[in-house]
């Protein structure tokens, strides 16, 4: 049993159709990569797996269960987590303040104060900062509290929706290495980027998406090869 | 001259602060759930007359009816946003308007039905007392008043700030959607804050009713003050509002003696639309709040 | 003026339901009845009239009490010092009312939602402060008894049958009036602004007149109605004039019926005015307020389950009664639908132009949003006659680019000039509209309650000021862009591929010199896809440029004679297709720079 399998979904927008059929499933301690130009409807997947938009048709299982229909709280509270694109911290609160209400759900409540341990032994970087508010941290570091925010939750799938979105090359270097410890962890990992390359090489599985639809599935590289990649995304 | 001015201001500050309390729940109501709730005045309006019969009845000092109003009140928001405000939470705003109106209106014409039109008034242990403050008058009734409202700012905003439900509710005014992928249940939030709200109002029914008396359309008079207070100070701002209420306060105290006490609510719906058009986001308010359409 | 347009069901009905309801009280001749009907007449001719400025433009006031108020207090006050007829007065308190709504509704239009009812009903209640305090003029919250013996010249009666037909008479005129500008380019432009004000603005609606003029004109009927009422009733003072209580009720009469709708008024008040003068009746005396109670709670119940009114509950039919009665009474001829595909869309002025002219310049643009630089020293040249693209991957600031142009906001630096004359920080938008740029928006904005056929109507109606002509430029437009078989369809019932062309369609019938295209084609399969680019290629070839943002890359590549790409607000290239694609800089922006060193 896949611990999250998407089985054709129909999702609509306002009466207008965003994703049509659209199928696609993450094992249990992989790294997963969705990839597709602008507006394909990718963040519009990611959301509806958290149960911001529900599908007309189709289901989603995480862990065996459906979803389809929950409300996002619940999703978060069975251990689906997303850190969403630009990733929408609370501008006027702290790091702290952001990582703690990370884990908000009533499962992670408990342990509170150990998962932030392990959290700023992930990331130190935030220990230094944990009294300043947010709108006085760097992209990249607010990209790593993001993260940091989502791990909170104590998730067993964590979605992230464009990470490397406005960060210098160094940063989603460190960005990567930080997926892949997060996946040393034991978290699963489905993530959604528009670089492509690093997308795919870091991936077990890859999937590449256009105009609502899933078009291409396969293993991390053996998609990076495909020409066909390139030609979804500049047309010729 | 000098001590005559010093004693308006005092009186407008005193006032202000029962405005205040009055406006502080109308304007976490509104951060948080972005609906302008014209029925704010009908719960004052029912804090008030629940003060005004617990205390005839059972014959106590009004004061004590705090303990009994409060919780009320928080119950009495919970049941109207629950019946009300949820099945409209995304609908447009005239809507909401309507909606809200439509309340005010019923609940104002209930307390017509069950309680008729006459004047209410209570008399508290300290109603004819009044205390010296720097060489300046006030009634007991009033400073109490005031420091209630100073208090209960306070202690919101530290609830607010301090407590994991504080900072939810923070959170949610925010970024209404990533507060969801934390895991937070927003619709609960509305709920609980709606009450909050409720209780504010009502505890600032329970300081008033030894100052003022109630009748059933008392509501109107105070909620189109609470909107001026609310808009000046900003909507969603907890400061704005206590800050803001001073303000009108004192205006109100210095426009009735200086210009004519019948005017006064005249000026300050003037002021409410230089603001409006002015600086619509008050003093404090978060920019872009008032263009909700 | 095509006079058949009028005879809508509507009428129709609102003649019927009135004459049978006159007729019913002339017979009957009982004073409570009369009475009655007096006050249904009364109340729908003011839900007309709130309903133009509350319903069409979906401004909500709560402060109509203030014309009414006005109306009353002016034509008595002047019958009163100087012995002037309340005929007279119902044009000199109508002028008092269009004075203080332009006082006031100008500015508070800037406000949006709540606050501007907010606003409206801080300005009522001033009044009634003012009413109390001028005691020497007003005679305060005494009021004013009105004590004259019954004349024609005088307004005031002794039997109840004149009051009858002045009520009727007022109901039709007021029914006449909103019709008239139902139909009307003033209507569209309400309803538009209603639905969606940006997109109105962008099809050249000036926002800020269209609501004034239906403030003028609702407040000039509201206070015509408080004249009827001060003559009727014989006494007024300030709490019964202005107060809060009676601009609730005005507001409620369309709400209940339906608001947006010339009927709706009328029906709303066919149904509450009997039901609130019967509970009043029936509870009034020993139950104080219970009525109030049961109209606060019918209010809360309609709005939350019948949020278009009772009108509304029988429009959603497919066909319902008052079509079938509209289609026996009232033939029309068959829509005519044009399939020439050639047909000339522009303005005369334009086929005489020549071909290299530098259509739009845009000269170091920048823009800033305190802090965050969206548009960096933007230099772009557009010539006539081109179609120009414009990509880059998201958050590139290709829509801040088109916001620029289009009048929404204006560029922190840097010009933007379109046929030689300097269009930068143009507002509002309708302006630039006017001038001949109409642009789509990335995510479209349909009118929704407004059918295919109106919406693009509303685009028409920029240039044609008579709606017959805006109807046939729109059903030419409308075949063109293969919508016909969904004319007549309500906007949200479309799918979004119908969606983006309506959007297309809308943009087009403001025959603009420069259209902007905002991902008219992301979203579609490829047969519609196609379509698009052909209609493109299309207008391109009768003269119209376009300039459009698009991330369909095969259409863009394929559609376009130059392309630029923007990356982080700046423009790293420009060139033609190919000679984009293969550039090793526009790979890199979308596909990350290890991509390009891997495939190379």
């Amino acid at each position: 049993m896949s611990l999250l399998q998407v089985e054709e979904i129909d999702v609509f927008y306002k009466d207008a159709q965003v994703l049509r059929q659209v199928s696609l499933r993450v094992e249990e301690g992989e790294i997963v990569s969705l990839v597709g130009g602008n507006g394909v409807g990718k963040s519009t997947l990611l959301r509806t797996i958290s149960g911001l938009l529900h599908p007309k048709a189709g289901r989603i299982l995480f862990s065996g269960s459906a979803i389809e229909g929950m409300p996002p709280h619940r999703i978060v509270e069975m251990g689906l987590v997303q850190v969403p694109e630009a990733r929408r911290l609370f501008p006027f609160m702290t790091v702290q303040e952001n990582l703690e209400l990370g884990s908000y759900n009533h499962q992670a409540r408990a342990k509170t104060k150990e998962t932030m341990e392990r959290v700023f032994e992930i990331l130190p970087i935030l220990r230094e900062r944990k009294k300043q508010v947010v709108r006085s941290l760097s992209g990249g570091e607010q990209q790593m509290l993001a993260v940091g925010r989502g791990l909170m939750a104590g998730p067993r799938l964590l979605m992230l929706d464009e990470p490397s979105l406005g960060l210098a090359p160094m940063v989603v270097q460190e960005l990567f290495a930080l997926m892949a410890r997060i996946k040393e962890e034991g978290v699963t990992i489905l993530l959604v980027e528009q670089d492509v390359r690093r997308a795919l090489k870091s991936a077990d599985r890859g999937y590449a998406m256009d105009r609502g639809q899933i078009i291409m599935e396969g293993k991390g590289q053996e998609l990076l090869e495909d020409p066909r990649i390139k030609v979804a995304y500049l047309g010729i | 001259m000098a001590h005559l001015l010093a004693q308006l201001v005092l009186n407008g500050i005193l006032l202000g602060g029962v405005y205040s309390l009055i406006s502080i729940g109308l304007t976490l109501i509104f951060g948080v759930t972005r609906i302008v709730n014209f029925a704010h005045g009908e719960f004052l309006m029912l804090a008030m007359y629940l003060t005004f019969w617990l205390s005839s009845l059972q014959g106590v000092d009004p004061y004590f009816s705090l303990l009994l109003v409060v919780p009320l009140l928080f119950l009495a928001g919970l049941i109207a946003h629950r019946l009300v405000i949820q099945p409209i939470l995304g609908a447009p705003s005239h809507m909401q308007i309507f909606v809200t109106v439509g309340l005010s209106v019923t609940m104002q014409n209930i307390a017509l039905f069950l309680w008729k039109a006459d004047f209410r008034s209570v008399e508290s242990f300290c109603s004819n007392s009044s205390v010296r403050v720097v060489g300046l008058i006030c009634g007991a009734p009033k400073l109490i008043a005031f420091a209630a409202s100073v208090l209960i700012t306070f202690a919101l905003h530290f609830f607010l700030k301090r407590s994991y439900l504080g900072k939810a509710i923070r959170a949610v005014v925010q970024d209404r959607e990533a507060a969801q992928l934390m895991g937070i249940d927003i619709y609960r939030i509305y709920l609980v804050t709606f009450g909050l709200g409720a209780a504010c109002v009502g505890a600032a029914g329970t300081f008033m009713m030894p100052i003022y008396t109630v009748f059933p359309t008392v509501g109107v008079y105070f909620v189109l003050t609470a909107f001026v207070v609310v808009v000046l100070g900003g909507l969603g701002s907890l400061p704005g509002a206590f800050l803001g209420g001073l303000i009108i306060g004192v205006v109100e105290s210095l426009a009735g003696f200086f210009i004519s006490p019948q005017l006064k609510e005249a000026i300050y719906f003037v002021i409410f639309l230089g603001v409006l058009l002015v600086r619509p986001s008050g003093l404090f308010g978060q920019i872009g709040a008032e263009e909700l359409g | 003026m095509n006079w058949k347009r009028i005879f809508y069901p509507d009428l129709y009905i609102a003649l019927s339901l009135s004459g049978v309801a006159s007729l019913a009280a002339l017979l009957v001749q009982n004073e409570f009845f009369t009475n009655l009907i007096i006050w249904i007449f009364f109340y729908a001719s003011l839900g007309l009239s709130w309903n133009l400025i509350g319903g069409f433009a979906g401004q909500l006031s709560l402060g109509h009490a203030a014309f009414y108020g006005l109306g009353a207090y002016t034509s008595t006050l002047l019958f009163q010092h100087f012995q002037i007829s309340p005929w007279i007065g119902i044009l000199a308190g109508g002028i008092v009312a269009c004075l203080f709504a332009l006082i006031i509704g100008f500015p508070c239009f800037r406000l949006r939602g709540p606050f501007f009812t907010l606003a409206t009903i801080a300005s009522a209640e001033v009044l009634r402060i003012l009413a109390i305090y001028f005691k020497d003029i007003t005679g305060g919250s005494v009021g004013i008894q009105i004590n004259v013996p019954p004349s024609f010249a005088h307004l005031v009666f002794t039997s109840r049958v004149p009051y009858l037909f002045i009520a009727w008479g007022m109901l039709l005129v007021a029914l006449f009036v909103s019709l008239l500008i139902e139909k009307s380019r003033l209507g569209s432009s309400l309803i538009a602004l209603r639905e969606d004000p940006d997109a109105a603005e962008a099809l050249g609606i000036n926002t800020a007149r269209a609501k004034t003029a239906a403030l003028l004109i609702s407040a000039f009927f509201t206070s015509m109605a408080g004249v009827f009422y001060s003559q009727f009733i014989h006494f007024i003072e300030p709490y019964s004039e202005f107060s809060l209580e009676n601009s609730i009720q005005f507001a409620m009469i369309p709400m209940v019926g339906g608001m947006g709708t010339s009927i709706g008024p009328v029906v709303g008040s066919f149904i509450l005015t009997p039901l609130q003068e019967l509970i009043r009746a029936w509870l009034g005396g020993r139950f104080l307020g219970l009525h109030w109670v049961v109209y606060g709670l019918a209010l809360i119940l309609v709005v939350i389950y019948m949020p278009h009114g009772i009108v509304g509950l029988f429009r959603n039919k497919k066909i319902c009664l008052p079509e079938r009665l509209h289609r026996l009474l009232a033939p029309s001829p068959p829509v005519k639908v044009s399939k020439d595909k050639n047909l000339i869309f522009l303005l005369p002025h334009q086929a005489s132009l020549g071909q290299e002219e530098i259509l739009l310049e845009c000269r170091g643009v920048t823009k800033d949003f305190g802090g965050l630089v969206a548009l960096s020293q933007v230099d772009l040249k557009i010539r006539r006659g081109e179609i120009f693209g414009l990509i880059g991957p998201n958050g590139a600031g290709k829509t801040t680019l088109f916001h620029l142009v289009s009048g929404f906001c204006p560029p922190s630096s840097g010009s933007i000039t379109f046929r030689g004359e300097e269009i930068s920080g143009l507002s509002p938008p309708h302006q630039v509209c006017r001038r001949g740029i109409a642009r789509t928006f990335q995510v479209v904005k349909p009118f929704g309650n407004m059918t295919v056929l109106e919406n693009v109507m509303v685009g028409a109606f920029c240039r044609d000021k008579n709606p017959r002509l805006a109807e046939e430029e729109a059903l030419k437009i409308i075949a063109f862009t293969g919508l016909e078989d969904k004319a007549t369809f309500p906007a949200h019932r479309l799918t979004i591929a119908d969606r983006k062309r309506l959007e297309f369609a809308r943009a087009l019938a403001t025959k603009p010199d420069l259209l902007l295209l905002d991902e008219v084609i992301a979203g579609l399969n490829a047969v519609e896809a196609e379509q698009v680019e052909e209609m493109i290629r299309s207008i391109r070839a009768q003269g119209i440029t376009v300039f459009l943002i698009e991330h369909v890359m095969q259409s863009v590549m394929s559609l376009s004679d130059r392309i630029a790409i923007l990356h982080h607000g700046e423009k790293i290239m420009e060139g033609k297709p190919a000679e984009v694609a293969a550039d090793p800089r526009v790979i890199k922006a979308y596909l990350g720079d290890e991509y390009v060193l891997a495939s190379s």
